[in-house]
């Protein structure tokens, strides 16, 4: 994997909003990271760790605040205007909400040939046929494409929007939370439908998540995010059986399993307190208000832990990953 | 065999639109017992907050109960009059919902809300009332609660607000709480702390839990007996081992193997159950299920099965099931 | 096309629709359809429509004719609505007067759309410095006092209809501008915009294709406040005697003119307020019907 050339490369990636009254939210403070072609990452985090703000900066929904992020070695936050536009149409992206990611006034067959239109790659007959075909590769029935988004299913929406992310025939996806809203049962199909895409196109996806289950199940690699930072970092069984930073095992031991024997067992790690404000993180670590195994003052509270390599391709961001013991 | 706290018989529910009847709830019987969590699972549309609703009359137009019994301390919550629902919501039956944001009041005290709800059921002095506030926000955990009832809900997180939701609704020692989808909105780890909770103040207050959820891994958790619900009506029941370990009902089974699992090596292929959630206006003939179903037989599109017996206290609405439709290495014959 | 194994086929999933096919246009005709009074009112618009266009091929009688019955007399078989103070008959005068209210509630808005919309969807989708500006300009309009304007106006550049158009529309447009840039501030964050942005659109394409569109519903309401709204200040005008010049019948000036004889003929006076209010009713029951028909929130 790290012989390869990364098709996406993040840099000391910072995002800030302003919160009013000079105040600040640090969404994103100094990421790096990379994603390897054909790879499925996983992005994963509780609300306000500032996953979705890290997919749209990827995506460049959002300019950077400051830090680089290298699309093929091409810093993508240098490009304005025009030339940017010009790198959508390799780096596309999956919505959360079926229900308002759907021009509610336009056809589905519109809504899929957009992108096609805005680079004026076909016209006429062609691109109508362009957009069968996508309807088709997705799952639908190629004769809906004059119908309107809200005679669809939440789940049909989804694939519509799926749809409408490869006509351009991306190079990487963002995917952001893209079943979340959807029924379990539904959840499935999606799922399916993406792994066999990933696998008749070659794309590379960066799935952003809440749900630890889904990310692992789809995902080569995990990422997991905290309060802005990226935690930890490794391949998807290793960090279920080795989680090397503690807010890791806390998640871990915190999602349901539907096994009654399984959950009674169980120890869920209980963090202490609630997730900061990202207006005002805690100073060094910035899990350590919570963190069951924080030394505090030192080094928990005055030293940020530098992501670094604990183990073979497994990354931590913790002054004591040794001390995270495997998962229950 | 104790009595149950709460028999719901034969319950309809149906909503008068504009586009048809829709018969969110068609047919439902089952019974609390006391002391135990009973879970509710099944996707939107199933039936099961509407369930959940029509237990305290809570339906509103153009929704209505239009059959069914609920009896309650023998009394049946349909028929009663609206003043003696009244008395029995918040008292005897609370219940608390998914987001809990919405259904605080933004410009109260908490302290003052939930004195509101003590209050509601009877005269408390001032003193007092400030006083099993706080105990309630202690009994549910939250932190400083002696300052904390002061707060507004803003100042609260998520979890805390839910917390001081199911104060709210403890407030008055109902023998039942009804807890709607309540950690749904939260955060996983919030989540667990929430359900640790409930399952502590079931264990402690004896009070009955009906938990409605779509997510099984909670239900694995906390519950004691499940009820799958799909298309309004229950396809199956029984205690959670049960469910989980030898699922009848091809719907319930296929929902397990559709669930990526955080304790699963990673295949290749999740299980997926094909086609769409029902039309309640217009349900399918003969088993709501059989759209969807890979093991239906020639029977299930003509005759819709009741619940039937398929195991010590299980029942699954199913004239297959799944025993006869897995081979004996568990793998479908289909 | 190849289809990778395991891929599955169109019909497990894409042939059923989830709902019958209904345009979202078709759900709020199918809403209005069910507004009693929206209905009604529709049907009396529609007839006024017809009446201005008959008035101006063919009235009953000349409108400007004098003398073509006793003055002052009330309805009669000859004249169904009686004769004004100079003898005119009142019907017909009615009928040009359906135009007069007509074109001036119908020419205003569609300058009030021309500019309002223009300017709030500017302002909406390029905020910052932009919006500042414009919010500023729209602000300041709205505290110059609309009679005192139009009155400026008129008295500067004459009393003819165009100018009375342009002078009321002056003191409305910025309700629309106003009301199009709060859709627009609203419409530029949903997800669908982000993802158009996503594929590649430029400007101009989110704006007519995405949020444009979008807009409508609330555009077409505000308009159709609008020309009862626009009527009304024109026989306000009239009335103070600063509208359409005699004779062109305008119903504010048949007013004005038969004030004077109110105890005596109040038919006068009566039958054009009757008109107006009648008019101004129908227009604001179909424009909260069409509030109603077209309200997102409605699922149904």
């Amino acid at each position: 994997m790290s012989n390869r050339a990364p098709l996406l490369r993040a840099e000391a990636v910072v995002k800030h909003f302003p919160a009013g009254l000079g105040a600040t939210v640090k969404a994103v403070e100094s990421v790096s990271f990379e994603i390897y072609p054909g790879e499925t990452v996983g992005l994963v985090g509780e609300s306000g760790c500032g996953k979705s703000t890290l997919g749209r900066l990827v995506t460049q929904l959002l300019p950077v605040t400051s830090g680089n992020i290298f699309f093929e070695n091409v810093d993508l936050t240098k490009l304005k205007g025009e030339k940017l536009r010009q790198y959508r149409r390799q780096l596309q992206m999956i919505f959360q909400d079926p229900y308002s990611s759907l021009n509610p006034r336009m056809t589905v067959g519109d809504i899929i040939a957009e992108p096609l239109e805005n680079f004026g790659l076909l016209r006429g007959r062609a691109k109508d046929q362009r957009v069968q075909e996508l309807l088709k590769i997705v799952g639908l029935n190629p004769y809906f494409n004059n119908r309107y988004p809200h005679e669809f299913s939440g789940g049909q929406r989804q694939r519509i929007g799926i749809a409408r992310a490869l006509a351009l025939r991306p190079k990487l996806i963002v995917a952001d939370e893209p079943i979340s809203a959807l029924d379990v049962s539904i959840q499935a199909q999606i799922i399916n439908l993406m792994q066999d895409l990933q696998k008749e196109f070659r794309l590379t996806y960066l799935f952003v998540a809440h749900d630890l289950s889904v990310v692992r199940h789809i995902s080569d690699r995990v990422m997991v995010m905290y309060l802005g930072k990226i935690v930890e970092v490794a391949d998807s069984v290793e960090i279920y059986r080795n989680p090397r930073h503690p807010y890791t095992k806390a998640l871990l031991s915190a999602i349901p399993i539907p096994d009654p024997d399984i959950q009674s067992k169980r120890r869920i790690v209980s963090l202490s307190g609630e997730i900061p404000s990202p207006v005002n993180p805690p100073s060094g670590c910035r899990f350590h208000t919570r963190c069951p195994i924080a030394q505090l003052p030192t080094p928990c509270a005055d030293a940020e832990p530098p992501l670094e390599e604990k183990a073979r391709d497994h990354l931590a961001a913790c002054h004591f990953s040794e001390k995270v013991p495997a998962a229950v | 065999m104790t009595a149950p706290v709460l028999q719901v018989k034969d319950l309809k529910t149906q909503f008068f639109t504009d586009d048809g009847v829709v018969q969110a709830v068609d047919g439902v019987s089952f019974d609390l017992f006391p002391g135990e969590t009973l879970g509710i699972v099944g996707e939107s549309g199933c039936g099961k907050s509407v369930t959940a609703l029509s237990i305290l009359r809570l339906i509103q137009e153009p929704g209505r109960i239009v059959e069914g019994q609920i009896l309650f301390k023998g009394s049946d919550i349909v028929t009663m009059s609206g003043e003696e629902v009244r008395d029995i919501r918040g008292k005897d039956i609370a219940m608390i919902f998914q987001d809990p944001l919405s259904s605080l009041n933004p410009v109260l005290q908490v302290g003052y809300q939930i004195e509101e709800a003590i209050e509601a059921h009877g005269k408390v002095p001032g003193k007092e009332a400030i006083n099993r506030a706080i105990a309630l926000l202690k009994q549910v955990r939250i932190p400083s609660a002696e300052s904390r009832v002061h707060d507004y809900p803003h100042q609260f997180s998520g979890g805390m607000r839910q917390r001081a939701m199911i104060a709210m609704g403890l407030a008055n020692k109902p023998s039942i709480l009804i807890a709607d989808e309540p950690t749904t909105a939260l955060d996983v780890t919030v989540q667990a702390q929430i359900l640790e909770l409930l399952r502590d103040l079931n264990r402690d207050l004896k009070t009955s839990i009906i938990l409605i959820t779509h997510n099984m891994g909670v239900v694995a958790g906390i519950c004691t007996r499940v009820l799958v619900m799909y298309a309004g009506r229950i396809v199956e029941e029984g205690p959670v081992e049960r469910i989980f370990k030898n699922p009848q009902h091809p719907y319930t089974w296929s929902l397990l193997q559709s669930i990526p699992r955080l304790d699963s090596d990673r295949h290749d292929r999740l299980l997926s159950i094909e086609g769409l959630p029902p039309d309640l206006i217009k349900p399918p003939r003969g088993c709501r299920f059989n759209p969807r179903c890979k093991f239906k037989i020639e029977r299930c599109l003509r005759d819709d099965p009741p619940l039937m017996d398929v195991g010590p206290e299980q029942e699954a609405a199913c004239w297959v099931t799944m025993r006869r439709a897995l081979s004996p290495n568990g793998e479908p014959h289909v | 096309m190849a289809t990778a194994p395991g891929l599955v086929t169109p019909e497990a999933y894409g042939d059923t629709l989830a709902r019958e096919q209904t345009s979202l246009w078709g759900d709020a005709w199918r809403r209005l359809r069910r507004n009693r009074l929206a209905l009604v009112s529709t049907v009396f618009l529609v007839l006024l429509i017809l009446v201005a266009i008959v008035a101006q091929f063919w009235t009953p009688y000349s409108y400007f004719a004098e003398g073509l019955a006793p003055v002052y007399q009330g309805p009669t078989a000859q004249h169904l609505l009686g004769v004004d103070d100079l003898g005119r008959d009142i019907l017909s005068r009615i009928m040009l007067g359906a135009q007069v209210s007509l074109k001036v509630g119908i020419g205003t808005q569609v300058i009030v759309i021309a500019v309002g919309v223009v300017v709030g969807l500017i302002a909406g989708f390029y905020r910052g410095v932009i919006d500042t500006v414009i919010s500023t300009v729209i602000n300041i309009f709205y505290g110059i006092p609309d009679l005192l304007v139009a009155l400026i106006l008129v008295l500067l550049l004459g009393r003819s209809l165009a100018i009375i158009i342009f002078a009321i529309a002056f003191t409305q447009w910025m309700n629309m501008a106003r009301l199009v840039r709060g859709q627009t501030l609203a419409l530029r964050e949903r997800e669908f915009v982000e993802a158009a942005r996503a594929g590649g659109a430029k400007a101009n394409r989110i704006i007519f294709r995405h949020i444009l569109p979008n807009a409508l519903g609330p555009m077409i309401v505000q308009a159709t406040i609008g020309v009862p709204q626009a009527i009304l200040f024109e026989a306000f005008l009239s009335f103070l005697g600063l509208g359409v010049p005699p004779p062109t019948p305008s119903w504010g000036a048949m007013a004005a003119d038969g004030f004077h004889a109110i105890r005596i003929s109040p038919h006068i006076v009566l039958a054009p307020a009757i008109a107006l209010s009648l008019t101004l009713m129908a227009f604001n029951f179909l424009g909260d019907g069409l509030r109603d028909a077209l309200d997102p929130r409605q699922k149904r």
